[in-house]
């Protein structure tokens, strides 16, 4: 009798665009988009991003030459934005890869490991879950002084924890299947069965783990400038354009209203292609949800 | 009592029950037999408006001259419980986990009489003597799980006969629980059913089981009723092909009412399997599987009578002792 | 452990506070004031000794006690997360339960997709809306600041009203999620087919015997959304000026008081091991089946 996985995270069968769940293609539209915009900022802004011009200040949204208008400094909010998408992604890229590459090889060394190892890192990893991104980031910052470093340092502590727990389990299935045992039969060490027979298995999970963990890191960015520390001047970053923008609320709301749905919508773009992602993988486990 | 005509039961186009006529006068007890997949349940769970979601029903189930099909399920609810009892496949399943035996059967008291929910501790003791379950302080402060599964079908019995309902349904009461305790469960419905004379529709794929238990037997293959008559004459006589072919491979059929349950488990099956919904064949359902074939099969296959109390479809019936 | 992470990647605490222009005979006097001369583990008995006896010194800018300040500040910081836990729990369960008996129709779609894009929101961002809106505009609610609850009752949960909805927001948009793929589930239980069977309609047999089934997998997740909240808390403590543990620790960090950082970050680290314990208690009192494995039934 053929034994076969649980869930099947085995690779699909080619699908045409049309048959593409929904979610993938608006995640994919809109995180590609961004990913386009975030690119052109190295090439072409609007403005220059950090040049003062006293005389346009508060300018509203669809002025002329600024059609998401003016700051307090007379900065273009457009180009404000597109920088803060080069920002937001550059952090959210280096760490959640860095802690991807980390968390991945713990969990496939722990899920390989003896029982006792086991357990002990389990609850560690248990442990590092629980505790907020933000926390490690604050502390993080008293140590070596706000900006992106602190923010990507404890943005990659947070998530090895995370991506850990997410591996293990099916590296443990996996390594439970006949064929497993087999190629340890032919004398395979175990980095090279890990490397070679689990991890193409498990690819899928580690993807759609990455896009979650992609619109998770957009957030804590956000959150971490706008509370000072993140990202600091003059770099752009859609938390401390908010931030700067709450004193302002009375006087230019559309300052606060624009970085915000920019937030939305690369987190909101992120998570739909995890979710995307996730369906085109594993049609059946996805239809029951 | 029940009068079931002209239902057709279909899920996303595929038609999964076709029944033109089926009846249960009061106190008579029919036996569904057929393999899993054959649309026995879903036919009974359409009578309590139980199926799923997604089928849609057609034709007419009249209980007691009241048509069921197209009833709201708030006047669905009142019939339910009171009128048709269910006792379900598995029991295992089959009870809150989160809520303790006493109270779940309490509810099946409370839904349909006037009964307060304080007052109805009385009734459920009744209830759990009734169904021969011992030390009952115990097993109203139960929860499922620190119950057996016998012992959980025997609450499921005991919530089903709550209201003295008119007619008791047993969705193969039997088939996820314990070889040892298989007796005992189908000696107590049927007792009970005597008892109180409730009608019992018993579905199971059993015949031989299923023989002892009820007077009339309809054998369902693909949805539709192939086989239709008193208990013994189609055990022993049988019309149909598929019928024959059931029989055949019920080795192990019990001999005496006695052995029920105690063989159950060598029970063989019939060369090939059910098709999937949507690839049966024209014609007879279950042609592709049948040594007898002839031609016609392949035509519609309409009832035919065959002695008044008998009827069947099939082209090339097995002619009485020929 | 956060004693350590401060300790290995901190440098010089003396150094940083004094500035680059500090001579090194001023860095030692420092060191010695603040007792930072001594063996590292020394260090840290007094400070968890400090933190049980409730006397953990002065800050260094000296204007405060350092554990009074803890605990002034703990109320409203414990009124937000418990506040936004309780109505974020209980919103999601009846909201996924709806999601989930209309799974197949626009309204369950609907709720699907608002929740999908409630997830996308940043708290903060959803406060300072909310402050635009019923605050500046409308007027309803104060745009910031906090009354003391044994001041003025009601005053003080209009103070803490439009926080706790912003906090809300987010943690309800996840948990309905996960309550509406945990009802589907139970959906197909038979138990409740059998509640039908016994004369319940379907609704009602959703509610008394599905919703209890369905709160179990969602408090487990609850407990991992526990670090969010937290950090959710500390933010929007900083959108509406709420003099709570979050702004605490935020002045700490910038003016470089390690002891505050520690011993704050300590004090939300026990806020989410309380809560996850108080989650596991609700686990055990919802699921009978618990209670029997750790008793060895």
């Amino acid at each position: 009798m053929v034994t076969r996985l649980k869930k099947s995270w085995s690779k699909p069968t080619r699908a045409r665009l049309s048959n593409l769940p929904a979610s993938l293609l608006i995640g994919g539209g809109l995180v590609g988009f961004l990913v386009c915009v975030a690119l052109l900022s190295f090439v072409w802004t609007p403005y220059d991003p950090i040049t003062i011009d006293v005389r346009n200040r508060y300018l509203p949204i669809w002025s002329d030459g600024h059609i998401l208008g003016t700051d307090k400094f007379g900065r273009d909010v457009l180009t404000q934005l597109i920088m803060g998408a080069r920002n937001s992604l550059f952090v959210s890229v280096v760490s959640t890869l860095v802690s991807l590459v980390i968390g991945t090889l713990l969990g496939l060394y722990v899920a390989a490991a003896g029982a006792r190892l086991q357990n002990i890192i389990s609850r560690g990893v248990d442990v590092g879950v629980a505790i907020p991104g933000i926390l490690v980031a604050m502390v993080l910052a008293t140590a070596i002084g706000p900006g992106n470093a602190a923010a990507i340092t404890a943005i990659i502590i947070w998530f090895i924890p995370v991506s850990a727990r997410v591996v293990i389990g099916p590296t443990m299935q996996v390594l439970s299947q006949d064929y497993i045992e087999a190629a340890f039969g032919y004398g395979r060490t175990k980095w090279f069965v890990l490397f070679n027979h689990v991890l193409p298995n498990i690819s899928s999970i580690i993807i759609v783990q990455a896009s979650v963990m992609f619109a998770a890191a957009i957030l804590i960015e956000a959150s971490l400038s706008f509370l000072g520390v993140g990202a600091q001047p003059p770099t752009a970053s859609w938390g401390r354009t908010l931030k700067e923008a709450q004193p302002l609320m009375e006087i230019a709301p559309s300052l606060m209203v624009v970085p915000g749905l920019a937030i939305v919508i690369a987190v909101l773009g992120f998570n739909l292609l995890g979710d995307g992602l996730r369906t085109y993988y594993d049609p059946q486990q996805a239809r029951k949800r | 009592m029940l009068t079931i005509r002209d239902l057709k039961v279909t899920i996303a186009g595929h038609t999964v029950a076709e029944v033109e006529m089926l009846e249960v006068r009061e106190g008579q007890r029919l036996g569904l037999v057929g393999e899993s997949g054959s649309g026995k349940s879903m036919i009974v769970m359409s009578i309590l408006g139980l199926q799923p979601k997604s089928a849609s029903i057609t034709g007419s189930i009249t209980f007691n001259g009241q048509e069921l099909i197209g009833l709201s399920d708030k006047k669905m609810a009142n019939i339910r419980g009171s009128l048709i009892g269910l006792v379900p496949q598995d029991p295992t399943k089959s009870l809150n986990p989160t809520m303790r035996i006493g109270k779940q059967i309490a509810e099946a008291i409370t839904l349909h009489s006037s009964i307060k929910k304080n007052k109805a501790d009385q009734r459920v003791r009744e209830l759990i003597s009734n169904v021969r379950l011992p030390d009952p302080d115990r097993i109203l402060r139960s929860y499922p799980h620190q119950l057996s599964g016998g012992q959980q079908q025997r609450v499921l019995i005991a919530m089903a006969i709550a209201s003295n309902p008119m007619m008791l349904i047993a969705d193969e009461p039997t088939t996820a629980l314990d070889v040892t305790v298989q007796g005992e469960i189908l000696q107590l419905i049927l007792t009970l059913s005597r008892e109180l004379g409730m009608g019992l529709i018993f579905v199971s794929h059993e015949l031989g089981v299923v023989r002892f238990i009820c007077d009339e037997i309809a054998v369902i293959y693909g949805g539709h009723v192939f086989e239709i008559g008193p208990a013994h004459a189609v055990v022993n006589t049988p019309l149909h092909r598929y019928t024959e072919a059931l029989i055949s491979a019920n080795i192990a059929m019990p001999k005496t009412q006695a052995d029920i349950g105690r063989e159950a488990g060598k029970l063989q099956s019939i060369d090939g399997s059910v098709p999937a919904l949507g690839t049966f064949p024209n014609g007879c359902r279950f042609r592709n599987r049948c040594v007898y074939e002839i031609t016609e099969c392949a035509l519609p296959v309409p009832m035919q009578n065959a002695d008044g109390s008998r009827f069947h479809r099939c082209r090339n019936p097995i002619r009485e002792k020929g | 452990m956060v004693f350590a992470l401060l300790r290995l990647l901190g440098g010089d605490v003396a150094y940083i506070l004094l500035g680059k222009e500090a001579t090194q005979d001023q860095v030692i006097a420092l060191r010695i004031e603040l007792g930072l001369d001594r063996i590292w583990f020394v260090q840290y008995f007094d400070w968890i000794g400090g933190f049980f006896s409730a006397n953990l010194g002065t800050s260094f800018s000296g204007s405060y006690e350092i554990f009074d300040q803890i605990g002034q500040r703990l109320v409203p910081t414990l009124l937000l997360a418990f506040g936004s836990l309780f109505v974020s729990m209980v919103l999601a369960l009846f909201l996924g339960t709806y999601a989930a008996l209309n799974a197949d129709n626009t309204k369950g779609i609907a709720t699907d997709i608002v929740s999908q894009i409630g997830t996308a929101i940043p708290a903060f961002w959803a406060g300072l809306i909310l402050v635009v809106v019923f605050s500046v505009s409308l007027g309803w609610f104060p745009a910031g600041g906090y009354v003391p609850i044994q001041e003025n009752f009601l005053g003080s949960l209009r103070s803490i009203f439009l926080p706790i909805v912003a906090l809300s927001l987010g943690i309800t948009s996840v948990t309905t999620r996960f309550v509406r793929s945990a009802m589907l589930d139970v959906l197909n239980e038979d138990y409740i087919r059998t509640a039908m069977a016994r004369g319940q309609t379907r609704n009602r047999a959703v509610f008394v015997h599905g919703l209890r089934n369905a709160a179990i997998p969602v408090v487990t997740v609850g407990a991992l959304q526990l670090g969010n909240l937290l950090a959710g808390t500390i933010v929007i403590e900083s959108v509406f000026v709420i003099p709570g543990l979050g702004q605490l620790l935020l002045s700490a960090v910038n003016g470089r008081e390690v002891i505050v950082v520690q011993s704050v970050v300590l004090v939300i680290l026990l806020i989410i091991l309380v809560m996850n314990f108080l989650l596991d208690i609700a686990y055990g009192l919802l699921d009978p089946r618990i209670l029997d494995k750790r008793n060895g039934a």
